[in-house]
């Protein structure tokens, strides 16, 4: 039981500070950066667009991070329930 | 479990970028005070016919002080947007400026006012006009005077403020007279005491020979002179100005619906746009009215300011002439919007042109008109035409061999794709059929009602439609569409007809909309599932960025960069690029400039190979999910793999 509690409490202690931590960046990050440099990608691609479709590409890389992060996400609830196995 | 972490290990790489992205700017920029002035360059002639060749630019009272610092001074320009000329990054005024500071007429007679220091750094802490008078008034010259006028002043630094004390002018052709608090300026009363380098038109230099704060506040320059009575009126009331009978000195523009309608008690209103900045004082001090002239269904007028209004004032903006619906009947008139001065009624300042106003009485919930589609609606079709519905009540209202159009609401312009609504049917479902986009698209519209004049009377809500140029279908966007009108049309759900006591064709109708519902709430559970998922990551970083790498590429379609990054943009709007070789190599007489890459020389002018350009770019679509799925399956397999293999080691 005591183990239970503190597997339990050690998940809680990240998750919270996962969860200070991605506020503080979320907050203070500024997103509008990601937008230029975006901006600066389709000055690049211009010359090429026209045989290239790139808002397929950037859909598709997004999609295959997302499944990253999906797949990242099931393998650490993974990495929880294997803790409370052992323990 | 070594794998396990090899698999988190991209994590920790965006976590790594991210952190190396990341740029905090603590430092926001203060407010920047903005520096007031007049502005009046609307006439060519003044009040008693006389041509202005300049009109005024001066900074209003309290408006401005050197004691703020991060002032601007803003100009109007040639398009009618205000611009920053300096930023003023002095102090509190007590230190940093010294000497001169020269302002020079361009000579491409634009409206450009420019002030800078001597050398040429844009730092000026210094107080525009006399300090705690009426305000220093700019000459402004109209482009006929090209080159033939420029000035030069200077300003003379005092123990606790810097007035402007010296002026230099230059005439550069003749028969043009100036005035200076009401007098026509005798040159030779004026000493040469200040030159400057650039100042090589000379016919005239002057100084201010009187030091005290209320000597010169306003220039006029004429290519007439003027009688001595003129010159009284013009400027004897210079601090206790009373606007002559019928001038206009307020500028007002109408823009609105011809046609409101409401119910009764509801409002209705007029949007005026008003600038009264050349007479800030006057209307400070005598308040501003309006009223709407030939207007007999209720009260349409307004105090703007009132008289004696202490403090800031904006001079320029829009307010509105409200009323009331009372009655049933329709309100019409021809009418204008009138400025009036210490008084409604009294002295006209100004007025706007004519138009036509109609109020119209609405039933309550009576008329409506609205999209039969869920906004944002995404449409897979590159070619060939969509067909929207909508559904339309207009019966209380006019709406004989009136139309329902497409309105594009980005643009703000009536789209050619009509339904006629003819004059037996004020409500039920229509349609319009829109072109679709071969390429990735969005548009804002709504749907708008003309009558038969072509005057828009009703309209629906905004909506979206894209033409995401994806492969991907969406199920649910065909049923988030009503699924009452997609299985039934509108007369079959209001069939009253039975048959054995059974009405066969509602029974139909929910019969259909069961099995659609149904088909729809079981295809949402995926999706809400993802959607589950998707808000309960977003908020851990870096967990959020493969959502926020798709927000700002969409973004970044309409989203600039500093100019300052402009030499990454290698190519013009339309992809090539481009390089100039200077006429001096060539011997010709223009720079050349030839293609180095780009659809141009790819195509080499072939239609067919721009066509097959345009194909290849649809493939690149094709390829790119082909990959992408046969990469998935792999991707999956190995996963199975791992985890089996992990499932069999414990």
């Amino acid at each position: 039981m005591i183990n239970i509690l503190k597997n339990v409490g050690i998940v809680s202690l990240i998750v919270s500070v996962w969860a200070i931590f991605s506020n503080f960046i979320n907050n203070l990050f500024i997103w509008e950066y990601l937008t230029s440099f975006f901006v600066f990608m389709r000055m690049l691609f211009k010359p090429v667009e026209f045989l290239w479709n790139f808002d397929t590409s950037i859909e598709i890389i997004t999609l295959i991070l997302g499944i990253l992060v999906a797949y990242s996400s099931f393998q650490a609830v993974m990495i929880i329930r294997n803790n409370f196995k052992n323990n | 479990m070594k794998k396990v972490w090899i698999q988190l290990l991209p994590l920790f790489a965006f976590s790594f970028l991210a952190v190396l992205l990341f740029g905090i700017n603590f430092v926001k920029a203060e407010n920047e005070e903005t520096c007031a002035f007049n502005f009046n360059d609307s006439q060519s002639t003044d009040s008693f016919g006389n041509e202005l060749v300049s009109t005024h630019i001066g900074f209003q009272e309290n408006k401005w002080s050197p004691y703020q610092a991060n002032s601007s001074l803003y100009h109007y320009n040639t398009t009618q947007e205000w611009e920053t000329l300096i930023n003023f990054q002095g102090g509190n005024g007590t230190g940093g400026v010294s000497g001169c500071f020269w302002g020079k007429q361009p000579n491409n007679g634009g409206h450009l006012l420019y002030l800078s220091n001597s050398d040429g750094s844009k730092k000026i802490g210094i107080q525009f006009g006399h300090y705690g008078t009426y305000g220093l008034v700019y000459p402004y010259f109209w482009e006929n005077y090209d080159e033939s006028l420029t000035i030069v002043r200077s300003i003379q630094v005092s123990t606790t403020y810097y007035n402007w004390n010296y002026y230099c002018f230059s005439f550069g052709t003749a028969g043009v007279y100036l005035y200076v608090n009401g007098e026509e300026q005798n040159y030779s009363s004026w000493s040469n005491s200040v030159s400057h380098a650039d100042y090589t038109k000379i016919g005239m230099y002057g100084l201010n020979e009187h030091d005290n704060e209320y000597d010169i506040d306003d220039f006029v320059v004429y290519d007439t002179t003027l009688t001595s009575d003129l010159m009284s009126r013009y400027y004897s009331t210079e601090l206790n100005y009373t606007a002559p009978s019928n001038f206009p000195v307020i500028n007002l523009n109408w823009a609105g619906y011809n046609v409101q309608q409401g119910e009764i008690g509801s409002f209705w209103s007029v949007p005026v746009y008003y600038d009264f900045c050349s007479y800030y004082t006057e209307i400070q001090t005598n308040g501003l009215y309006l009223q709407m002239t030939n207007w007999n269904y209720g009260i349409a007028e307004k105090v703007v300011v009132e008289p004696g209004f202490v403090g800031a004032l904006n001079c320029r903006g829009t307010t509105y002439l409200t009323g009331q619906i009372t009655a049933t009947s329709t309100a019409i008139s021809t009418t204008t919007v009138i400025a009036y001065y210490d008084v409604m009624g009294g002295d006209s300042l100004g007025e706007t042109s004519v138009f036509d106003l109609q109020i119209k009485f609405q039933g309550t919930s009576d008329n409506y008109l609205d999209n039969a589609i869920v906004s944002p609606l995404k449409i897979y079709q590159t070619s060939g035409t969509s067909t929207l519905p909508f559904n339309y009540n207009l019966t209380s209202l006019d709406y004989s061999d009136g139309q329902i159009c497409m309105f594009n609401n980005d643009s703000q312009t009536k789209l050619p794709y009509c339904y006629n609504l003819g004059s037996t049917t004020p409500s039920g479902m229509g349609y319009v059929d829109i072109p679709n986009a071969n390429n990735d698209f969005v548009f804002n519209g709504k749907y708008k009602a003309y009558n038969s004049n072509g005057i828009a009377f009703f309209e629906s809500e905004v909506f979206t439609i894209t033409w995401p140029n994806s492969l991907i279908p969406d199920l649910s966007l065909y049923l988030s569409t009503s699924t009452e009108s997609f299985v039934c049309s509108t007369d079959e759900w209001a069939s009253t007809s039975t048959y054995l006591g059974l009405n066969l064709t509602l029974f139909r109708c929910n019969s259909l909309k069961s099995v659609v519902d149904i088909a729809e709430r079981i295809s949402e559970i995926p999706k809400k599932f993802g959607e589950s998922f998707v808000n309960m990551v977003k908020f851990f970083f870096p967990l959020n960025i493969p959502s926020k790498i798709l927000e700002s590429w969409e973004t970044s379609a309409s989203s600039t960069v500093p100019a300052e990054f402009d030499f990454l943009d290698v190519s013009d709007n339309d992809g090539q690029i481009t390089s100039s070789i200077p006429s001096t190599w060539t011997g010709g007489n223009s720079t050349s400039t030839f293609v180095l890459f780009g659809t141009s020389t790819m195509a080499a002018g072939s239609s067919k190979m721009i066509d097959f350009y345009n194909a290849f770019k649809n493939f690149s679509v094709y390829l790119q999910w082909f990959i992408f799925i046969f990469g998935l399956i792999a991707w999956g397999k190995g996963i199975y793999q791992d985890l089996t293999t992990d499932i069999h080691k414990e």
